[in-house]
């Protein structure tokens, strides 16, 4: 009897153990991954190709000069500058990109940021003359919402989702008309007590 | 039956309380955040794992304090995710009821170490003008708190409530203001005044825009912590700089200002409402007292009457060998981030053109004052030596980031309404005329 007992116990913990191993770990942390800031970039990015900005204008269009600003962060994430920066420059530096705003007559300028620090760093730029005046402004912005809960029912929220929404909007600086907006929205959800 | 003993002595003789380095904390006390630092650092490389908390914690503060925040970043970095990170000891509950609690569980800090570890990154960021992460981190200080007034004896309860640290507030409405997102800003700096209405003042400044340097003042030492009770199970907070409603002095061209506190440490350190271990700590101790009772009976009534009362016995005796190891080693967890200030305030002010030398003094604090120079060009925070000489002014050129917001930031809000204002050469968050800022 008692080595029915312990053989039922021993079966018992291997059966924990191996339902432990095969179970998916939950994802500890809601912070935006780079995977998700790819998939984000690549979805903006068609959208930007389909949009009506592009597909109306051809190589007889009258020249539009592009400037970029970084991201703004609104979100709970803490994103690093360069990190914003790089998430607006991915949507214009791909290679079928940068082709497809060529041959549309579309040009992109380093922003003006970028040259300050350039510049902080010896290099040199000539003063823009008026006909090199960007004419529109493609900016983004990054916002979050937060719910939370107990999964066990209890007073202590244990499992949290954060909604994410990326924006970005293409300008015409002159007549301060929105031309394009496109935008990608991600979740993430993590398991947890947060203040352990 | 005897190596489990043996273990459990030997366990409960490896459990040995934090130390504070008391050389570190003399350096900052005398405001010599680089040599602090380089002693930090000597001690403790950095290995960016999520157990090194508390070390990057410290470090990242210290180059805070000493006026780098671009050499704080890689280690607040650390400090955000893991903070943000869940669960981070789910794992370890049970473990570290049989080893020592202060061996196993990766430190996170009590709730309040963990919302002035946020502020502390929120200003790092503030201070470079990354205004977006500064609200980021100061949101993420306003976490949920518990409140555990319902208690009545043995029968803990508790609700959730709403934050009341108005420091978290204020930066919040201040990186909300810079973003122009006024709304948001009025809702947050209304519950710093909600929070400690001394404050209504300064941030009815800060929504009237009447200022053009925002500085953060940190004073005093942190409180420490240490093991109290039978066994040390419990723990406690002991102010090492006492607490007093002293205010703030900031001096500049012949113009002065006065601030109320913005957080009292010590308080923060007192109040249930930002402890989160202590219920663990009972379940401890209540669990090697069972252990204990219940190995007791079972080996009393164990004896000679065959193999299943020898089992009993020595099942009896194992048993009260684990209570044995869970008592010795409930020993509280006394790591506490000691570089902590004990108070902080937040200065807003209008320098209005003066170019000369701004100076800090604490009511009160002989020794705590502090002369920063460059405060219109450079963005600095304050931490206010405690024990400076007091005929002595300590002049402190490149020392800390304060939140320093350029005066040309206004006329950029402006240029940014108006992308028309854009002029070759100037950078579009600078307004015309401020270029090379």
């Amino acid at each position: 009897m008692r080595g029915f007992v312990l053989n039922s116990a021993l079966a018992a913990c291997l059966a924990g153990v191996l339902a432990g191993c095969a179970a998916t770990r939950p994802q500890r942390s809601t912070r935006l991954a780079d995977s998700d800031l790819t998939q984000a970039v690549l979805s903006m990015r068609q959208q930007l190709a389909d949009s009506r900005f592009l597909q109306e204008r051809d190589d007889a269009s009258p020249e539009a000069r592009l400037v970029l600003r970084r991201v703004e962060n609104l979100s709970s994430d803490r994103i690093p500058i360069a990190e914003q920066w790089s998430l607006a420059s991915r949507v214009i530096s791909d290679p079928g990109m940068q082709a497809l705003l060529r041959s549309k007559r579309v040009v992109v300028q380093l922003p003006p940021e970028k040259v300050a620090l350039l510049e902080r760093g010896g290099m040199e730029f000539p003063d823009l003359s008026p006909e090199h005046e960007p004419t529109n402004l493609l900016e983004a912005q990054i916002a979050s919402g937060t719910r939370a809960g107990s999964l066990a029912g209890g007073r202590d929220a244990d499992i949290r989702k954060d909604y994410y929404l990326l924006t970005f909007v293409l300008e015409d600086l002159q007549g301060r008309e929105v031309l394009w907006q496109g935008t990608a929205e991600l979740a993430r959800e993590a398991q947890g007590s947060l203040v352990d | 039956m005897l190596a489990l003993v043996g273990t459990g002595l030997m366990l409960g003789a490896c459990s040995s309380h934090y130390q504070a380095d008391a050389r570190v904390l003399g350096l900052v006390s005398r405001a010599e955040f680089g040599r602090a630092r380089e002693v930090l650092y000597t001690q403790t490389p950095p290995t960016g794992k999520l157990t090194d908390l508390l070390d990057a914690t410290k470090k990242g503060m210290l180059a805070l304090a000493d006026g780098l925040p671009d050499a704080a970043e890689s280690d607040f970095e650390v400090v955000f995710d893991t903070l943000r990170t869940q669960g981070l000891n789910a794992d370890r509950t049970t473990e570290s009821i049989f080893v020592n609690e202060q061996g196993t569980r990766i430190w996170k800090g009590e709730p309040f170490e963990q919302a002035m570890a946020y502020m502390a990154i929120a200003e790092a960021d503030a201070s470079r003008g990354d205004w977006g992460n500064a609200r980021a981190s100061a949101e993420n200080a306003l976490f949920h708190l518990r409140d555990y007034s319902a208690t009545s004896g043995d029968d803990i309860r508790y609700t959730s409530v709403e934050s009341t640290f108005a420091l978290g507030y204020l930066i919040h409405g201040v990186a909300a203001l810079e973003m122009q997102r006024r709304e948001e800003a009025e809702e947050s700096l209304a519950k710093a005044a909600a929070s400690r209405p001394e404050l209504g003042p300064l941030t009815r400044t800060l929504l009237d825009g009447a200022y053009d340097t925002i500085l953060v003042i940190d004073y005093g030492l942190g409180p420490r912590r240490e093991a109290v009770g039978d066994g040390g199970v419990g723990v406690a907070y002991f102010p090492r700089t006492q607490s007093d409603d002293a205010e703030a002095r900031v001096e500049a061209g012949g113009r002065g200002w006065g601030y109320p506190l913005a957080c009292d440490v010590n308080a923060m350190s007192r109040d249930e409402r930002w402890q989160s271990l202590e219920s663990i700590r009972r379940f401890k101790q209540g669990l090697g007292q069972a252990m204990m009772l219940g190995g007791a009976v079972l080996a009393s009534t164990g004896g000679t009457r065959g193999d299943d009362d020898v089992a009993r016995l020595a099942a009896g005796v194992g048993l009260l060998a684990l209570g044995a190891i869970a008592q010795a080693n409930s020993q509280a967890d006394t790591r506490h981030n000691e570089l902590l200030p004990q108070r902080v305030y937040v200065a807003a002010f209008d320098l209005d053109g003066w170019q000369g030398p701004v100076r800090v003094a604490i009511d009160g604090h002989p020794g705590g004052r502090m002369t920063l120079h460059g405060l219109a060009s450079r963005a600095r925070r304050a931490r206010v030596p405690v024990c400076a000489p007091a005929r002595r002014e300590r002049v402190v050129g490149g020392c800390t980031g304060d939140l320093v917001r350029q005066r040309c930031l206004r006329a950029a809000r402006d240029a940014d309404a108006a992308l028309g204002a854009w002029r070759p050469g100037c950078p579009l968050s600078h307004a015309p005329g401020c270029a090379g800022l």
